[in-house]
């Protein structure tokens, strides 16, 4: 039974070849939702740091390259981004902020955590599940971010 | 990205047009770590659009090597979206950040 509402969403393989068509679908959605160009960098950088971790890390120990769905659009106002991978269970939400507390000196500055730092930045709302779903188990993050009228 | 290659002075200036993410972040590695092997290095930003972790990945890299080497690593020209981008990370406190080309010193 599937009682969530109907939002698309397109699969692809997820690898570095690949990014430039998840990319161009998500701002291409972004811009029919009315986002105007400045919040589309902040939704791109945000997107881009959410869907590295899947490339890099998700599939890493697997030998066939994975897929990632992603599902965007607007809805009540905001533009939600929804990713799902069948890699291994990995919760962003669950990482430390890695701007909470600024490096003093260049040398003990951590440059990894950077990138979820910055989806915790870019968006409003976060939610994370790992779980089955249709008899697959999967990361399902859901990203959502107010859209900005125009000026 | 498209990089683009000068001299001014004692600096080689890098200027990156265009968006610095996952993707094109490894040129600009591969270009800065060769830069600062022999001269100070300037990266000019007047005409980058974007920046992601990735990128600022790279600038951390290129600050430490820099560090390392006892030269110099300055950025300028960085606006908008990158100016934001590297203020929030906090990178900006361990660059040396000018107005424009001609500050160099």
């Amino acid at each position: 039974m599937n009682d969530e509402p109907e939002v698309g969403g397109r699969k692809f393989t997820a690898d570095n070849e690949a990014y430039a068509a998840m990319l161009s679908y998500v701002l291409d959605e972004a811009e029919k939702a009315g986002m105007v160009e400045k919040q589309r960098r902040r939704l791109r950088l945000g997107f881009e740091e959410a869907v590295a971790n899947i490339i890099n890390y998700a599939y890493e120990d697997s030998q066939e390259p994975g897929e990632v769905w992603i599902a965007a659009y607007a809805r009540n106002g905001s533009f939600f981004l929804e990713l799902k991978d069948q890699g291994k269970p990995f919760n962003p939400l669950r990482v430390e902020d890695a701007l909470k507390e600024r490096p003093q000196t260049l040398q003990e500055t951590k440059i990894g955590g950077l990138g979820i730092a910055f989806m915790r930045r870019v968006f409003d709302d976060m939610t994370y599940h790992y779980g089955a779903k249709d008899g697959l188990y999967q990361n399902h993050m859901i990203l959502g971010m107010k859209i900005t009228s125009p000026a | 990205m498209e990089i683009t290659k000068s001299a001014q002075g004692k600096w080689q200036v890098l200027a990156i047009k265009g968006e610095l993410d996952m993707q094109t972040a490894p040129e600009l590695e591969a270009a800065g770590l060769a830069a600062l092997e022999s001269e100070w290095l300037s990266l000019d930003l007047r005409e980058l659009d974007y920046i992601s972790s990735a990128g600022l990945r790279i600038l951390f890299l290129l600050a430490k090597k820099a560090e390392e080497l006892g030269h110099e690593l300055a950025i300028f020209g960085a606006a908008d979206m990158v100016k934001e981008v590297l203020e929030e990370s906090g990178i900006d406190m361990f660059l040396t950040c000018y107005d424009g080309l001609e500050d160099l010193p």
